[in-house]
């Protein structure tokens, strides 16, 4: 009986292709496994699956996964990505001449000169390491060599080969250009799309996902606006922001439809209906930030309506209405914050929300046009549409942009395996923007 | 949202918009203890201000305690708090006179936001208000390390003044009873504030502004600015009069963002104050 398995534990990055002869099964990770995982459940639940481990020894056991961590593959770098990394080897080169001729930088240049330097020292380490791998390769396949020799080689090589994986994935996602909002924190939107009351359930059921995979992270969060449906159960509206530096670089994946297919609790006939629910990622735009990027709104630029107090205000009227809502003439934008009982609280909400909105829009706008210049197609990661499916009775979550199914769908909506979807939309993101720069650095030569 | 709290909603909305009374409703849960919830939203019902039955309202950074017998900080007030200690943030003063101070919310509010305050002096007639503004001195505290707070009992009408040194730098602050006798009915006055927020906060006119003016910034040369909160332009017209015959006053007056006139400001013309122009939206 030969059944595929999925090991956890594993980042999935890597082909591994091993027999572990005491388990009598091929044991095959790669992307396209994930789909066989529920048959790999009905196996672990098989009682034939357990009778085989418990008569395994510990010792056993490590060695057949020593076995397996051997097979993994290293990844070869694409000749271009390496080209490209010993320009920018060259580059830096470049600069520290500038810098011995008594040339001081300017502010870009220093930045510059620092990512660089950072770039560099992981690209040598990548040499270093794969030198030394190759080094041992070549003992460990010498016939003639010393057995004991050999021996120790094969102990060492295990070490470097975990290295190496390492810091190639490391080069990888330093050579690939960053998102310009990466170090940002995070404003989540949730909207209720069609399906009418589960949808606003389904929204609540979403919020709820997002801040417990906030509690997982250890990551700081705030309610900066809810509204709930009439009856109770449900949100019409929510805004999350997430106080944590570089959240935006795994929550900007999050954006676009999700859907939800289920037998609602509304539902009085037992049939399963499929709603959706908007998410919004916005990057939020610190106002103590120096940076030139901190935008500053002229007055004929806003428009800032607060509930009025009818009559004359002031000690003739006690208004609780803190209402704020803002509207940004040039481009519509319109933002509404009423939770707190500070009007100058609600007011200060908005703007955060404003200012992430438009750093967002203005991003949009910038890539937009990027790709109208460019001839090639653009990964279709970059689409906001239907994005992902929650199938409660199948227990699966499938992410339509990777072609990736979780079977745990609780698991999910804890927030605790959220990261593994997250995992393959980046690394699908990556895989494609690798592409496109091997392409560009191709077309260049 | 529970079956609770829309009951809660609906004992509200007796009084108030359904809009309103739901975010009410909220803010009742979020802040007292469940077995409170009922009886609070009977009492708003019967148009009790929500500040006095939550004890508190958020001005600025501060959380100012609120109790009957003394006024309830206004949104109008907490605007202008802002927009002026955001002019004056880092502008060097050395005493800062609170009159009619009530809750405490003005100076402490200036307190808490400006940088490069020495002394606060915040006075009141009313014991209530006296006790009030020294618990919000202490709830707030954290907010007030840089400047040293006083609080006096004593009767602005009588002309009551600390003593302040004459060579200091100076900002008189007040927000005096400010509607006349006339207007202190339910035609001028919400509901609400006629029933249960005191008379004595409310009811005045002309003297409190005629004696903040002959009583106090006359009297001591220190003062160079000073801000006023009122109901009628004939409050600031008196101020301006008082005051023209000295050529080094300079005087406008300041709009709320409901477009009601809300301030008289002042400034000695050769004080940093000036940047107080930027507050006013028409000059005498």
């Amino acid at each position: 009986m030969f059944k595929s398995i999925l090991l956890n534990s594993f980042s999935p990055n890597f082909r591994i292709s091993i027999r572990p002869s005491l388990l009598r099964i091929p044991i095959i990770i790669n992307n396209n496994i994930y789909n066989n995982y529920n048959n790999y459940n009905k196996f672990l639940n098989s009682s034939l699956f357990h009778t085989k481990i418990s008569q395994l020894s510990n010792n056993e056991l490590n060695n057949s996964i020593e076995d397996l961590e051997n097979d993994i593959q290293i990844e070869q770098l694409h000749p271009a990505l390496i080209e490209k990394a010993e320009s920018l080897k060259i580059e830096l080169l470049n600069l520290e001449n500038k810098i011995s001729t008594g040339y001081s930088f300017n502010i870009d240049e220093n930045k510059k000169y620092n990512n660089l330097l950072s770039f560099i020292s992981i690209y040598n380490d990548f040499i270093n390491l794969n030198e030394n791998y190759t080094e041992l390769l070549k003992i460990i396949n010498n016939d003639q060599e010393d057995q004991i020799l050999i021996n120790e080689a094969k102990l060492e090589i295990k070490i470097f080969k975990k290295k190496l994986i390492n810091q190639t994935m490391k080069l990888k996602s330093h050579l690939l250009p960053q998102h310009p909002f990466a170090n940002n924190s995070t404003i989540l939107e949730l909207r209720p799309g069609a399906g009418g009351h589960e949808a606003n359930i389904f929204t609540s059921d979403l919020l709820n996902m997002y801040i417990k995979y906030c509690q997982f992270n250890n990551w700081k969060y705030e309610i900066l606006s809810l509204t709930n449906h009439i009856s109770g159960s449900g949100i019409i509206d929510a805004t999350l922001l997430i106080n944590q530096n570089g959240s935006y670089n795994r929550l900007r994946h999050e954006a676009g439809v999700h859907r939800v297919q289920r037998i609602p609790s509304t539902e009085t006939k037992g049939r399963v209906h499929t709603s959706a629910s908007g998410v919004i990622v916005l990057p939020k735009i610190d106002e103590i930030d120096n940076s030139q990027n901190i935008r500053k709104f002229k007055p004929d630029e806003l428009r800032i309506d607060v509930m009025r107090a009818s009559g004359a205000g002031g000690q003739h009227v006690n208004t609780t209405e803190s209402a704020v809502r803002i509207v940004h003439l040039p481009t519509g934008i319109i933002v509404s914050i009423q939770d707190e009982r500070s009007q100058h609280k609600n007011k200060e909400k908005a703007f955060t929300v404003l200012r992430a909105r438009l750093a967002e829009k203005e991003l949009k706008e910038k890539q937009e046009k990027e790709r109208s210049d460019r001839t090639d197609q653009v990964s279709s990661v970059d689409r906001s549409d239907k994005i992902r499916t929650y199938n409660f009775q199948q227990n699966r979550v499938t992410d339509h942009r990777c072609n990736f199914t979780l079977h745990d769908l609780d698991g999910c909506m804890q927030g605790t395996k959220l990261d593994l979807i997250i995992d393959q939309v980046e690394k699908k993101e990556a895989d494609d923007k690798a592409k496109n720069l091997i392409k560009q650095l191709e077309s260049n030569l | 949202m529970s079956s609770k709290l829309s009951q809660m909603i609906k004992i509200i909305s007796k009084s108030y918009s359904l809009q309103q009374a739901k975010q009410e409703a909220v803010w009742i849960s979020q802040e007292l203890p469940e077995s409170k919830w009922f009886d609070a939203c009977e009492k708003r019902s019967n148009l009790v201000p929500l500040q006095y039955i939550l004890g508190n309202q958020p001005f600025g950074k501060l959380d100012i305690k609120c109790e009957e017998g003394v006024l309830i900080p206004r949104l109008d007030t907490e605007e202008w708090v802002l927009e002026a200690t955001n002019l004056l943030k880092n502008i060097n003063i050395d005493n800062l006179i609170d009159y009619c101070t009530g809750s405490g919310c003005i100076g402490l509010g200036f307190a808490s936001e400006l940088n490069n305050l020495k002394n606060l002096d915040c006075i009141d007639f009313n014991d209530n208000a006296i006790n009030l503004s020294i618990k919000n001195l202490n709830h707030n505290k954290i907010f007030f390390k840089k400047t040293n707070i006083n609080i006096y009992k004593g009767n602005l009408l009588k002309g009551f003044l600390p003593s302040i040194n004459e060579n200091s730098i100076s900002l008189l602050l007040s927000n005096p009873p400010y509607i006349p006798k006339n207007d202190l009915n339910k035609n001028n006055v919400e509901e609400s504030v006629l029933k249960f927020e005191p008379k004595e906060a409310l009811l005045g006119d002309i003297e409190f502004y005629d004696a903040l003016c002959t009583k106090i910034l006359q009297k001591n040369n220190s003062f160079k600015g000073f801000i006023f909160e009122l109901g009628y332009i004939h409050q600031a017209e008196i101020v301006n009069k008082l005051l023209n015959n000295n050529q080094s006053w300079k005087i406008g007056i300041r709009n709320d963002q409901s477009g009601n006139l809300r301030n008289v400001i002042g400034w000695k013309v050769d004080s940093e104050f000036t940047i107080l122009e930027k507050m006013v939206h028409t000059c005498f």
